[in-house]
C-alpha cells in the first residue's frame, strides 16, 4: 500500500557508500561489517602479543614460534555490528506537512545506511499506543523499513516527546539519532536530556524546523492554534510581533543547543526548504555523522 | 439630565448596524502552527490583563462604537439641569446713591453687592442680563448681555455716584425694558419697602438685596451760614439714627485756609437730633463742618458751604409784553408779574425785568430793562454783532430784526451792536439793558430770545466766581463761556485733582462726590460745592427679600445647559485616536 515514494529511485543507489561514522565503542554482540576497536576475528591484523596462560591457543602465530621460539599471538581487530536507535518525534507538532516528510526522508536515509551496513537497525516512534519497534538487520530490510516509514501514520500522539523519548529509546545503541523539531519548553528538554546519555554514548539530535517557524510569513489578526495543546492564540501581526517571536525563538534553540552540549549531545538543525541530499551531503557529512 | 431631541433616537439604528457589521466580520483567521509557544511568549507582555487585551485588539471597533453612540447621544441634545438665576430675562438694577457707601463688617453694602453680584453671574447660565445704575438719569451699562467676562468686569468697574437712587423713576424706567417673557428684577440697594415695588406684573420677580443689618449712622443734617456785619452765623443740625447716644466732636473750618473756627465736643441723644448754632465766626468764602464720630457712613459727616448769595426769585415788569413772561416759562423758570408801581417794593435778592430805566438806580438787586422808558427810539438798519460774552453762549442773534433802538448808556459796556448803535449793554453792577422794545424787533420769534433771558438770568443771579451748589451728578446748563485758548472748563477738586472738561456751550454735569469744586479755565475760575442730597443722610434698615410668581420657591431655577459641544469634542477626539489606531495598525486588516 505504499502511496507514493517519498524518495527519489535512485536515492537508495547514491547512498549506497555512505555509512555512519561514530567513536562510540559501544557494540553490538553480533559480527557486523564495522571494524572495532577491540580484537576480534575480522582479516585485518592488528598486532602480536605474547601469549599468556589462558589465552586462546588456536590464536598462536606458529611461524612466529617457530623463528623465535616464543609464543606470539596473533592478533586482528574485531568486525562488530552497530546497534543504531532512530528515535522519531511523532507529537501532533511535527505534523505539518513537510516537517513530517523531511523527519521521514532522513529516517529512511538513515535506516538505509544502517541496514546497508549489516548493522542493527531499531526505529521507534513516540505513539501512545505502544507499538513494535521495528528491529532489524541486514540490508534485504531496507525496502520494508522504507516502506514501514513510508506508512506510518500521521503523528498524532497526545503526551509530550521528552516525556516520551527516554521510553522509547534502545538500549546500548552506538548510535541514537532522534528526529524531532524540538518544540517543547527547554525545562522538559532538560530532564529527557539527562537521561538519554544512558541509552547511548552517541546521540545525535536532528531539530527539524520548518520554513514556516523560522520566519513566520503571517500578516493581519490571526488565530493561532497549537498543533498539540490547541492552545489558541489571537496574534495581530506586526513587524515588532514578529521580531519578538524570533527573539523568542533563537533563544530557545540556543538554549537547547547549549544543553545538548553539556550532555555531550550532537545537534543538527535542518530544515524543511532543503533538499534531503543537501543534508545528507552537505550538512552530515561536514559535521561529521557519516562519511 | 434630559434630553432635548429624543426623536433623534433612530440614530441609534447607525451604530447598531456597525456592531453587526462587527459581529459578522470575519475574525481572527485561524492558523494552525506547530507551537505557539514563542508566540505566547510574545504575548505574555500584552497578556497581563486579558481585559486589556482584549480592550486592544478591539481597539478599533471600541472606539467606533464609541463615536456613533456618542453622535447618537449628541443628536439627543442632551442637558444638565444646571442650578441659575430664575427667569429668562434678568436685570440687575445697582443703586449708586451714596448710602450705598455705609459700611457694614468692613464693607461697604456696595462692595459686597458687588461680591454677591459677581457671584451671581456665574449663576447667569447664558441668560441675557441688562445691568443698571440708579440716579437721576438711570444708566443701562449692560443690555442683553450673556458675556460672563464682561458682566464681571462691568461689575468691577462699578462705583458710586453718590445721586440719591430715585427709585421710582428708576422703576419706571426699568418696566420700559420688560419684554413680557418672564424676568427676575434684582435690586441691589440698602432699602427698599415692598409696598414701594410696582407687583402688578406677574412675569416679575423682584429680589431685592438690601443692606445686611443695622448700620449706626450720625449725620449733619444740615449746616448753614449766614454773612452779616457782625460776622458769620451758622447753624449745624446733628442727626443720631442710632439708637445709643453718640459722641464726636464737631469742627467748622475755613474753606479757604483750613483755618479752625470752632471744635467742641457733642453729644446727640438717641434717634434724635441736636441744633447747634455759632456766631461771630470770622469773615470767610465758606464753611466746612466735619463731624468726627464713630459710624458707619462717613460721607455725611462732612458738609460744606459758601457764604454767598444766590438769587432765586424773578420779577417781571406787569406793563412789558407777554412774551417775555412766556419766554421765562418756555425755559421753566418761575417768574412773577409785578405791577410797575410795585416794583420798589420787591426783595433785594430778586431779579427785575422791566423797561423802567429808573429801576438802575434805585433796585439793589440785578435788573435786565428791555427797552427804556425815558428815551424814544430811532431807527436803525444793520446785522447784529455780539461781543465774547458768557450771555452769548446759546444764543445766535445772527438773524435778528431790529426796526429801531433807544440811545445806549454812555458808560456803560457794549456787548451786542446793530451796526454801529449798541443794542446790549451791560452796567458795571451786572444789569442788563436791550436797547429795544420786543415789539420793535422779531427776535422773540426766534429760539435764542428765550435762550438769551435764561443766560442773563443765570447770569445775574449767580455770584460771579460762585456757581452754585449742586447735587451729585446733577446736569444743568451754564451760561458759561470760556475763556478762547481753552475752549472749555476744566473741573477740579478742592484739592486740584482733575476732574473733568466741560467742553463750551456744552453741559455741566457736577462731580458724584460731594465737596467744593472750582471750575478754571484761563484765568477765571469760580467755584461749586456737591453737596448730598437730605435723602442720602439718613439710613434705614434694608431687607432682603423676594417678591414675585417664583419667590415661592427659589431664587434660582435649574436650567438645561447643553452639552452638545463636549460631546462633539470628545467624538472629534475619538475619530482622530481611530485615524491613529488605524495608522499604526497599518490598513492591512
Amino acid at each position: 500500500m505504499k502511496a507514493t515514494p517519498i524518495l527519489p529511485a535512485d536515492w537508495s543507489a547514491k547512498i549506497g557508500r555512505l555509512q555512519i561514522a561514530t567513536k562510540s565503542k559501544l557494540r553490538g554482540q553480533h559480527k557486523g561489517s564495522h571494524r572495532s576497536m577491540r580484537f576480534g576475528s575480522s582479516l585485518d591484523f592488528s598486532d602480536f602479543r605474547e601469549y599468556h596462560p589462558g589465552d586462546d591457543v588456536r590464536q598462536i602465530d606458529w611461524n612466529v614460534f617457530a623463528r623465535t621460539d616464543k609464543y606470539f599471538i596473533k592478533r586482528f581487530l574485531d568486525e562488530q555490528e552497530m546497534r543504531v536507535h532512530i528515535l522519531l518525534d511523532s507529537t501532533k507538532s511535527m505534523r505539518e506537512e513537510k516537517k513530517w516528510l523531511l523527519s521521514k526522508q532522513l529516517t529512511i536515509s538513515l535506516g538505509h545506511l544502517v541496514l546497508g551496513r549489516d548493522d542493527r537497525l531499531s526505529f521507534a516512534v513516540t505513539t501512545d499506543e505502544k507499538l513494535p519497534p521495528f528491529r532489524r538487520k541486514g540490508a534485504m530490510y531496507r525496502k520494508a523499513f522504507a516502506s514501514y516509514i513510508t506508512d506510518l501514520k500521521e503523528p498524532d500522539s497526545t503526551l509530550s516527546f521528552t516525556s516520551q523519548a527516554a521510553k522509547h529509546s534502545a538500549k546500548d545503541c552506538t548510535v541514537l539519532f532522534i528526529i524531532s523539531d524540538g518544540l517543547e519548553p527547554i525545562a522538559q528538554w532538560e530532564q529527557a536530556l539527562r537521561t538519554l546519555p544512558r541509552y547511548s554514548q552517541d546521540i545525535r539530535l536532528i531539530l527539524v524546523q520548518s520554513s514556516e517557524e523560522i520566519a513566520p510569513p503571517f500578516a493581519g489578526d490571526l488565530q493561532l492554534i497549537d498543533r498539540e495543546t490547541e492552545n489558541r492564540l489571537n496574534v495581530s501581526i506586526s513587524r515588532r510581533v514578529v521580531e519578538e517571536y524570533e527573539q523568542k525563538r533563537h533563544k530557545h534553540f540556543m538554549e537547547l543547543d547549549a544543553l545538548c552540549r553539556r550532555f555531550g549531545i550532537h545537534t543538527l538543525k535542518v530544515e524543511t526548504k532543503d533538499d534531503i541530499s543537501h543534508i545528507l551531503f552537505h550538512q552530515m557529512i561536514r559535521s561529521n555523522w557519516i562519511n | 439630565m434630559g434630553f432635548g431631541q429624543l426623536a433623534f433616537l433612530w440614530t441609534a439604528i447607525i451604530p447598531i448596524t456597525v456592531l453587526l457589521y462587527y459581529f459578522f466580520r470575519k475574525k481572527y483567521t485561524e492558523k494552525t502552527i506547530s507551537s505557539t509557544m514563542f508566540w505566547e511568549t510574545v504575548m505574555k507582555e500584552t497578556k497581563v490583563s486579558p481585559y486589556l487585551q482584549h480592550l486592544q485588539r478591539n481597539a478599533l471597533f471600541y472606539l467606533q462604537m464609541l463615536a456613533l453612540l456618542l453622535l447618537v447621544f449628541t443628536l439627543l441634545q442632551p442637558f444638565f439641569k444646571t442650578k441659575a438665576i430664575a427667569g429668562e430675562q434678568i436685570i440687575w438694577v445697582v443703586d449708586t446713591s451714596a448710602t450705598m457707601l455705609a459700611s457694614a463688617d468692613g464693607k461697604t453694602i456696595f462692595e459686597s453687592h458687588k461680591e454677591e453680584m459677581v457671584e451671581l453671574s456665574e449663576e447667569l447660565a447664558g441668560k441675557p442680563l441688562t445691568l443698571l445704575t440708579t440716579g437721576e438719569e438711570p444708566t443701562i451699562l449692560l443690555r442683553d448681555e450673556t458675556n460672563v467676562s464682561l458682566i464681571q468686569s462691568t461689575i468691577d468697574k462699578l462705583e458710586v455716584q453718590y445721586e440719591q437712587e430715585h427709585l421710582p423713576k428708576m422703576l419706571d424706567f426699568t418696566e420700559s425694558l420688560l419684554k413680557g417673557q418672564e424676568t427676575a428684577i434684582y435690586l441691589f440697594t440698602d432699602h427698599v419697602e415692598r409696598n414701594e415695588l410696582p407687583l402688578e406684573n406677574e412675569a416679575i420677580t423682584w429680589f431685592v438685596k438690601g443692606s445686611p443689618e443695622q448700620i449706626e449712622n450720625a449725620s449733619i443734617l444740615r449746616f448753614g451760614a449766614t454773612q452779616s456785619d457782625k460776622g458769620v452765623a451758622a447753624l449745624a443740625q446733628l442727626s443720631n439714627d442710632t439708637t445709643g447716644e453718640k459722641r464726636g466732636s464737631l469742627e467748622i473750618r475755613s474753606i479757604t485756609d483750613g483755618e479752625v473756627f470752632v471744635k467742641e465736643p457733642v453729644v446727640i441723644p438717641a434717634e434724635d437730633t441736636l441744633e447747634l448754632s455759632f456766631k461771630e465766626l470770622p469773615n470767610t468764602k465758606g464753611l466746612k463742618a466735619i463731624l468726627q464720630i464713630d459710624d458707619d457712613y462717613a460721607v455725611d459727616n462732612e458738609s460744606t458751604i459758601l457764604l454767598q448769595q444766590q438769587t432765586s426769585q424773578t420779577y417781571v415788569d406787569g406793563s412789558l409784553h407777554q412774551l417775555v413772561t412766556a419766554a421765562f416759562q418756555a425755559m421753566d423758570i418761575p417768574v412773577s408779574s409785578v405791577p410797575t408801581e410795585q416794583l420798589g417794593d420787591v426783595m433785594d435778592d430778586a431779579i427785575i425785568v422791566t423797561n423802567q430805566t429808573s429801576q438802575l438806580s434805585s433796585s439793589k438787586s440785578p435788573v435786565l430793562l428791555i427797552g427804556r422808558n425815558d428815551e424814544q427810539a430811532k431807527e436803525v438798519n444793520g446785522v447784529i454783532t455780539t461781543e465774547r460774552d458768557d450771555v452769548f453762549a446759546y444764543a445766535d442773534m445772527k438773524d435778528i430784526y431790529v426796526s429801531s433802538v433807544y440811545p445806549p448808556f454812555e458808560d456803560y459796556e457794549t456787548i451786542a451792536r446793530l451796526g454801529d448803535d449798541p443794542f446790549i449793554q451791560r452796567s458795571q453792577r451786572g444789569d442788563l439793558i436791550i436797547l429795544a422794545d420786543i415789539q420793535m424787533t422779531d427776535w422773540p420769534l426766534f429760539p435764542s430770545f428765550p435762550l438769551f433771558l435764561w443766560s442773563a438770568r443765570e447770569h445775574m443771579s449767580s455770584h460771579s466766581d460762585y456757581i452754585g451748589t449742586f447735587s451729585p451728578n446733577e446736569r444743568k446748563s451754564l451760561s458759561l463761556v470760556a475763556d478762547d485758548k481753552e475752549g472749555g472748563w476744566e473741573v477740579f477738586s478742592d484739592s486740584d485733582e482733575y476732574i473733568n472738561t466741560m467742553q463750551n456751550g456744552g453741559q455741566f454735569t457736577a462731580p458724584s462726590r460731594p465737596g467744593l469744586y472750582v471750575l478754571k479755565s484761563g484765568e477765571s475760575e469760580k467755584q461749586f460745592t456737591v453737596a448730598l442730597e437730605q435723602q442720602e443722610k439718613q439710613l434705614e434698615k434694608g431687607t432682603t427679600f423676594a417678591i414675585g410668581t417664583s419667590s415661592e420657591g427659589s431664587v434660582t431655577e435649574t436650567v438645561n445647559t447643553s452639552v452638545v459641544p463636549w460631546f462633539l469634542l470628545l467624538i472629534v477626539l475619538l475619530l482622530l485616536i481611530e485615524w491613529e489606531v488605524q495608522r499604526r495598525r497599518g490598513i492591512t486588516n
